[in-house]
Parts: C-alpha cells; sequence; structure tokens
C-alpha cells in the first residue's frame, strides 16, 4: 500500500490494483478457454468404464470427425441427438419422433460406399455414429440403436465409455 | 474520471477501477461455476455385421465362434424376462459370476471376473484353429435388460484379448 511521505502531510492511500488485475484477467480467460458453454452433441450422462477403449484425439482421426454422429441414450431410453429427442420405442412413437427415420436422412446426406461382395440390403454408408449410452440403460435400447443403423447401412458405430477409473 | 495532484503540483489523470473489477470479478465467478472439466472419454469400435444378422443373406457361421452370453436371471439362476434380475455372464456351459456377485459390488466394473474373462478369451483366440481372416469371431450375447456397462465391460475384455472380429447378437424376436 503506497502512503505519501509525512512530509506531504497529505495521508491519501491508494492501493496498486495492478497485479490483482492481471491475475484476474488471466483466470477469465483460462476459465473461457476450458469451459464448454454449450456442448449439444454431448450430453451429460455417467458412461460405463472401459480401461481398453481407444482415446478420442480431437482433430486427430484423419479429418473425418465431421462424419460422426454423436447419439446420446439417456437414462431412461431417450435417445438425443445434438439437443433433440427421439425414440426407438413403438409406444413413443407419438410424442418423439422415430430414430431410423431420422438415421434414413442422415445418412442419404453422405455417400454410399460398395457394398462387399454378396451383401444384401442397404450400401454401406460412410457415416459413423457413436453411441453414448448411459451406463445404467439397458442394453435393450443400444441395440434398438444398432438395429436402427443397420438398418440404414451405417455399420460404422462405436461405443464410448470413460477411462476414468470408476473408484 | 477522477484527478489527483502529483508531486509537481500537476492534475494527474486517475481512472475509477470499481466497476470494471465488479464486472471482472462477475464474470470470474460465472466461468468459475459454469466450467466443466473434460473426462477422458474413450470409444470402442463396434463394426456391425454386413452379413450377418437381421434383414440379410444366408448367415455364415463359424463352429469356432465364440459366444459370450449375458443373461438376466433370478436369485436361483434361472433366466427371468423382468425389469427385477442379476447378470450372469456366461461361454458355453462356463458360468463366470453367480446371481447377484456382480450387483453386491460398489463398483462392479473392477470385479476381477473381469480380468478372468479376458485371460480366457486370449486362451481362446491363442487356440483357435478356424478359417477366418480377422482370426477368432466372438459374439456378444446380451439379453435386453441387462445395463449397459456390464456388455461394455465384455466388450472392453474382448477388445483387450485383441479380438477383432466382434458382432452384436440381433435382439430376440417376441413372439
Amino acid at each position: 500500500m503506497a502512503r505519501k511521505s509525512r512530509v506531504s502531510q497529505e495521508a491519501d492511500p491508494a492501493v496498486d490494483l495492478t497485479p490483482m488485475i492481471d491475475i484476474v484477467f488471466n483466470l477469465i480467460i483460462f476459465f473461457m478457454i476450458v469451459s464448454e458453454l454449450s456442448n449439444l452433441t454431448v450430453e451429460q450422462i455417467q458412461l460405463p468404464f472401459a480401461n481398453h477403449a481407444e482415446k478420442v484425439v480431437p482433430g486427430g482421426g484423419g479429418g473425418d470427425e465431421a462424419k460422426v454422429l454423436q447419439i446420446n441414450v439417456m437414462p431412461g431410453g431417450l435417445i438425443k441427438i445434438r439437443g433433440a429427442a427421439y425414440t426407438t420405442v413403438p409406444e413413443l412413437k407419438n410424442e418423439y419422433p422415430w430414430l431410423a427415420s431420422f438415421l434414413e436422412i442422415e445418412a442419404a446426406a453422405y455417400e454410399r460406399e460398395p457394398p462387399e461382395p454378396g451383401q444384401q440390403g442397404t450400401p454401406p454408408s460412410a457415416l459413423r455414429v457413436n453411441i453414448r449410452a448411459d451406463k445404467e440403460v439397458q442394453f435393450k435400447f443400444v441395440q434398438q440403436v444398432f438395429d436402427a443403423c443397420v438398418k440404414n447401412g451405417i455399420y460404422k458405430t462405436s461405443v464410448a465409455a470413460t477411462q476414468d477409473d470408476p473408484k | 474520471m477522477a484527478r489527483r495532484k502529483n508531486r509537481f503540483g500537476m492534475d494527474e489523470p486517475s481512472a475509477d477501477l470499481t466497476p470494471m473489477i465488479d464486472i471482472v470479478f462477475n464474470l470470474l465467478i460465472f466461468f468459475m461455476c459454469a466450467t466443466k472439466f473434460r473426462t477422458t472419454e474413450g470409444m470402442i469400435r463396434a463394426f456391425l455385421p454386413k452379413n450377418r444378422g437381421q434383414g440379410s443373406g444366408t448367415p455364415q457361421i463359424d463352429l469356432n465362434e465364440i459366444r459370450i452370453k449375458l443373461l438376466w436371471c433370478d436369485s436361483s439362476g434361472r433366466e427371468t424376462k423382468g425389469d427385477q434380475g442379476f447378470v450372469v455372464v456366461k461361454i458355453a456351459d462356463q458360468v463366470y459370476n453367480q446371481p447377484g456377485e456382480l450387483e453386491q459390488l460398489r463398483y462392479p466394473e473392477t470385479s476381477p471376473m473381469w480380468e478372468g474373462l479376458g485371460a480366457k478369451l486370449a486362451d481362446f483366440k491363442a487356440g483357435y484353429k478356424g478359417t477366418s481372416e480377422k482370426g477368432l469371431p466372438v459374439i456378444i450375447d446380451s439379453r435386453k435388460q441387462v445395463p449397459t456397462k456390464y456388455v461394455v465391460c465384455v466388450l472392453n475384455q474382448v477388445v483387450g484379448a485383441k479380438i477383432e472380429d466382434v458382432t452384436f447378437a440381433a435382439p430376440e424376436i417376441e413372439y
């Protein structure tokens, strides 16, 4: 704290705020960089643990990250894609859009790869799907997502998992 | 802008920093609260069968394939269709856990049973005498009620055993 000398007979305390402002600005910049304010593709769910899972390297997947569709399977079995809800349960077909119909439209936007010899059905799509399922959700919901993918020629799928030890 | 006299008696401009500091502190608190640090997220590739499963042609059956079953059983070990049940992992006739053994653990993902399953799969892979180019085919056949974490645990051990030909069995068709 700087004070004027007694000679000047004027006690005017002035706090030097410069270092504090420097630190606070640095903190703000840090939190702005590390925070995820609106990540619509990835929902907050508890992923299952798998220590042998491949690490997802942002920007390191050969440039085809744009072709990866994140499908979130929520704890109750509801499907969320880019923030919108879909369903695979026939009883909920009137309340939410049908997942297979969405995937049909989505896969149509990507080129089709040549089918393998003897393969029947829809030619394989270049679209890749990553299924992020809550660890407690019944597997039938994940199976239904797989089924919807196969029906639309989406064979490149992966299951998301956390590598953080559950303990 | 406030002014004060310097030692030469001249006016020295000084900015009032209070509003800026208020805003900066508010921003800091906001970002501190809104920050969610990323957890290490990985993925396990699960290429779906193009020539097997629902809606495809004649299935190619490899007699050496391994089918890992995740059954949904009651406490007596009998399969149940209800939502309440226990997971039982089985390959052929070998049962890897008793009903409720995994569920009673706080972190069933860390049970030593999974390592045992992984070691067994590595043995199967080493002893594979089939003709498939991709090596030992493994089918994960899970009942629909099984929580996904157990299926991923099995998939994790299959990947850990360096088995490349992994497929999920088609869902059961109810009559």
